[in-house]
């Protein structure tokens, strides 16, 4: 057993990593060879630095980020937007409406984004009136909605905003589908990506 | 029970299990990417993107597994994947060699007694600093390797099956990467390494 070998286990050794025949030898070579012991004090010492690095503290809002994103990311969509029966109706429901178009409204005033709007599933554009509802953004799609349309030839549909687009049904919007690459990595595509598939919608919904 | 409201409590459950785990182990967490990464603002982007991909990948999480095993394989190759197809990570090459100094020649010491002397059980900054900075150079796989083994405490096996690859390269990975990062910080502090000063 020669030290170029040794020199070459001593980690595995320090880690008590080796067979037990393995480890001997390696020991007994260590008792009579200055230069091996001190490439393993020297290895020990790098060990043993690091195991004693502080460990560090992350923002107090990490974890609660985490759980939020999360939270966003759980909403089983389709079920969420069902249309409105017309008997189950009650007083809240039309309260919380009306806090929504506000909202909206108050939104539309202050946010300078375009918004447009990602469906999970190709879908023809009379069915989107529901589909869109749930899945708008301000920037780029969700991730949770990349995640399922990844395996599909998804569509973004955008959706042109004007004062009576905050008012009018759904389904009488008007909307420019465009498709995205079905890519498993599309949710790290930069917002660049995003931002220029929206100007093409936009260009595409003025000239018609 | 309708089968829907099973499918749904299911999930519920899922969702509590998986929240409870971020509670749990989210400075752990944080606390491997920031040796990663090297800064807390992408060790906070690493962290989070690796628990949202886990979460999708919940429901094939082994639970015969610790949940930290599961997850630092999701991190670790996130974080090797990932940050270096953006270009944000200084790489070096896995083959390349790396030239040991030559010290000066010292006693045996005892073996193979390996645990911390007290004087050892406190770093000053200053050496935190320059082991972090060592940190840094080492090429992603091998400081991968280095924080699972001597930060997180996993055995080869463990990191082995972290990073998708044989015993003999995680071996491999952890012994190159102590070296270089011995190196590196005895350039600096050069007395941590003397006789009688770390012992």
């Amino acid at each position: 057993m020669n030290c170029r070998y040794v020199q070459s286990r001593l980690s595995a050794y320090l880690d008590f990593e080796l067979s037990g025949v393995e480890q001997q030898q390696i020991r007994n070579h260590l008792e009579q060879c200055i230069e091996c012991s001190r490439e393993l004090e020297s290895l020990r010492i790098t060990k043993v630095l690091l195991q004693q690095l502080p460990v560090v503290v992350p923002s107090s809002r990490g974890a609660e980020r985490v759980l939020q994103r999360l939270q966003a990311q759980a909403a089983p969509a389709p079920q969420r937007f069902r249309m409105l029966n017309w008997r189950r109706t009650r007083w809240w429901q039309f309260a919380g409406g009306f806090a929504l178009a506000v909202a909206l409204a108050f939104w539309s005033r202050t946010e300078p984004e375009r918004p447009f709007y990602v469906t999970s599933s190709p879908v023809s554009l009379t069915s989107l009136s529901s589909e869109t509802a749930f899945s708008r953004t301000n920037f780029f799609p969700h991730q949770s909605t990349l995640h399922r349309a990844s395996s599909l030839q998804g569509v973004l549909v955008y959706v042109h905003r004007s004062p009576q687009a905050l008012h009018a049904s759904p389904a009488s919007l008007p909307v420019v589908p465009v498709a995205y690459p079905a890519d498993p990595l599309l949710e790290h595509y930069p917002a660049s990506y995003w931002n220029t598939l929206i100007i093409n919608a936009e260009s595409t919904f003025s000239s018609r | 029970m309708t089968h829907a409201a099973v499918v749904r409590s299911m999930d519920e459950r899922l969702q509590q299990e998986f929240n409870e785990l971020v509670e749990r182990y989210y400075q752990q967490a944080y606390n491997i990417a920031y040796r990663l990464t090297g800064n807390a603002a992408d060790a906070e982007d690493l962290v989070q993107e690796a628990f949202l991909r886990a979460y999708r990948f919940f429901d094939r999480y082994d639970r015969s597994m610790p949940f930290m095993n599961w997850f630092n394989r999701i991190l670790t190759n996130l974080y090797i994947d990932e940050y270096r197809r953006r270009g944000r990570l200084r790489t070096v090459s896995i083959d390349e060699t790396f030239t040991s100094e030559d010290g000066e020649e010292s006693a045996t010491f005892d073996l193979p007694d390996f645990t911390p002397s007290p004087m050892e059980q406190v770093l000053s900054k200053e050496y935190s600093e320059a082991i972090h900075e060592g940190l840094q150079q080492l090429s992603p796989e091998f400081r991968v390797a280095v924080v699972l083994a001597d930060i997180e405490g996993h055995s080869y096996e463990e990191i082995a099956e972290i990073m998708n690859t044989s015993i003999g390269t995680v071996r491999s990975r952890i012994h190159r990467g102590r070296k270089q990062l011995r190196d590196y910080i005895r350039k600096r502090h050069p007395n941590l390494f003397e006789r009688g000063e770390l012992k």
